[in-house]
């Protein structure tokens, strides 16, 4: 299979789990998968469609049933030095990973993976407080305090800093919105747009919101029973609001006011983003269309 | 105080998590409200801002540090209303596999009829008419753990249907379910209000679902900042923005396009709201 610039691929990927027994699943069928360098690819899916199967095959935590996993042109199912190499490069970000943090400090906790790999003292703090000023917490005034005195976001950002100081090259998110308010949503999509830009890392974020995979993603792999449904740039994706609505998902809000639209009669684009963009094109097609839609104009 | 049309009374409700210890916390902080009875409110607020806190009073599952709470009558400090106020008042959490106790759904369903002593008979009509209302009854022999995360969510509404709840408080009960879930649940909640007439409490961080209440509280550093109807405060812009809420984001499209000078009628909330606003627009010019 070739690779180019692909950092992690799966080809014929299979997984079942609890096989021979009277509870075997298959939770994913054959997936054909290339994630380039540097790119951020949403993967969405009904809850049981496989994603979560899907993404711990991209660090080794789970082993092909059948077909195959490469990181960086290795394949994963080898064993020895090479292999647990490159399964480090890729970092993963589990569901609510707040409720695994244990050590009594902040710097502790973000500290146990680097230790784990032998680093000296130095290179472990010097990681340490690159990390946690990379999810934006201070390390002199966060460091010493208890992971439990601190909100849910803060907590959350802790739990990253200790995936991102392994240095991984490819970031799994699993769900790292969900739960949290508004501002947090916010923080945490704002820092992964900062990694990708100033650390170069190729990102895979895992979620339900539609609008979060519209504003940080360059390409929405669509899973529906362990298979691949659809996998297409974003605006392309969500443009085919029909085809996600019948697999159980969303498009978001924006796109469905557009939709409403163009259904309506107005000739307006349907793969706007953000509302910014939305908001610009309805403008244009009522310009294009009349002129008493303005209060400048009427 | 009480007017008739109270069903929940909460009357300058403080609650202090740790007090005198260096560790004390003011999570709610002189709170009164009144949930009437087939209300439908959505709380919302920042991590931290209380509404969980808060949430847990109304059926006695903390009780205040001062101030106090009355269910239709009962204040909840009296220890001899308790599971009177938890019959009347059920709550449905947020982690669908963290409530289902029973290895079969139609007896998970009938756990809390069964401590109130009920008969068999009387019993099992109540199972079968809860789970009949949160369109369950099919899977009444199945194993809970075989179904989605909107079905769990749906058999646990169903056990605290089967107390005939006159509120059901749902905390972030939808967070952890993916969109076809949320909506089953949230249809569920919506239909128990029309029909049975049952109050809903909806504590949830999304806009779009509290724009679909008839009531919106927003909590702030445990005090109530804003309440009202979603039109009304979804008007305060700038008051949301300082304490960290958003606008839904159809609300933000119509902003912008008032903005750019389009005519526009009142803030709309829905896609579909705003897309005949602008299609109307267009009507009138041709």
């Amino acid at each position: 299979m070739s690779t180019g610039d692909a950092v992690v691929a799966c080809q014929g990927l299979t997984h079942v789990y609890l096989r021979g027994t009277p509870f075997e699943a298959v939770a994913l069928e054959g997936v054909d998968l290339v994630i380039r360098r540097g790119e951020c690819v949403g993967v969405v899916g009904r809850t049981g469609s496989g994603k979560s199967t899907l993404v711990q095959h991209f660090n080794g935590l789970l082993r092909p049933t059948e077909g195959s996993v490469w990181v960086d042109g290795v394949r994963l199912d080898g064993r020895g030095e090479t292999v647990r190499e490159v399964r480090r490069r890729v970092g993963l970000v589990f569901q609510y990973p707040e409720h695994q943090l244990f050590e009594e400090t902040v710097f502790q906790d973000v500290a146990f993976g680097p230790r784990n790999l032998g680093l000296d003292p130095e290179e472990v703090e010097e990681r340490v407080r690159e990390s946690l000023r990379w999810v934006g917490l201070d390390p002199e005034r966060f460091g010493p305090r208890s992971p439990l005195s601190l909100s849910g976001g803060e907590m959350r950002r802790v739990a990253i800093a200790g995936v991102l100081a392994m240095r991984p090259k490819v970031l799994v998110l699993d769900e790292p919105t969900a739960g949290l308010d508004p501002r947090g949503r916010r923080e945490i999509l704002e820092h992964i747009r900062r990694w990708r830009r100033e650390q170069h890392l190729t990102v895979v974020l895992v979620s339900h919101s539609m609008d979060d995979v519209a504003r940080l993603c360059d390409r929405v792999v669509v899973l529906h029973r362990g298979r691949v449904f659809l996998d297409a740039p974003v605006r392309e994706a969500f443009a085919q609001a029909d085809r996600l609505r019948g697999v159980g998902l969303d498009v978001p809000r924006v796109t469905d006011v557009l939709l409403r639209l163009r259904a309506g009669g107005l000739p307006v684009r349907t793969d706007c983003l953000t509302v910014e963009e939305a908001c610009e094109e309805i403008v244009s097609a009522l310009q294009a269309g009349g002129s008493a839609w303005s209060s400048s104009e009427a | 105080m009480s007017e008739p049309t109270a069903l929940i009374e909460v009357d300058h409700l403080t609650h202090v998590y740790h007090a005198g210890t260096p560790h004390e916390v003011r999570a709610v902080w002189d709170v009164s409200l009144t949930i009437r009875p087939g209300e439908f409110v959505a709380l919302v607020g920042g991590n931290g801002s209380g509404k969980s806190t808060l949430a847990k009073h109304l059926n006695a599952l903390l009780l205040p540090t001062d101030g106090r709470v009355v269910v239709d009558g009962l204040d909840t400090r009296d220890p001899h209303a308790l599971w009177e106020i938890r019959r009347r008042v059920g709550m449905v959490f947020q982690n669908p596999d963290n409530q289902i106790v029973a290895t079969v759904v139609e007896e998970d369903v009938a756990f809390g009829p069964e401590n109130l002593g009920l008969p068999p008979e009387e019993i099992s009509g109540r199972v079968e008419e809860a789970l009949r209302a949160v369109g369950m009854l099919e899977y009444r022999l199945r194993e809970p753990h075989l179904l989605s995360g909107g079905q769990k969510q749906r058999v646990a509404i169903a056990g605290v249907l089967a107390m005939r709840p006159r509120c059901i408080v749902f905390d972030e009960a939808t967070t952890m379910l993916d969109p076809e879930g949320r909506r089953e649940v949230l249809d569920t909640a919506h239909r128990l209000r029309d029909q049975e007439g049952i109050a809903v409490v909806h504590i949830t961080h999304s806009m779009e679902e509290a724009a679909e209440a008839d009531r919106v509280v927003a909590l702030h550093a445990g005090r109530v900042v804003l309440d009202g109807p979603p039109r009304e405060v979804f008007r305060e812009v700038r008051r949301l923005r300082e304490v960290q809420l958003d606008l839904p984001e159809v609300a933000r499209l119509h902003a912008c396009l008032v903005r750019r000078g389009v005519k526009l009628g009142a803030q709309a909330l829905h896609p579909a709201e705003l897309a005949d606003q602008i299609l109307r627009l267009r009507r009138a010019v041709v």
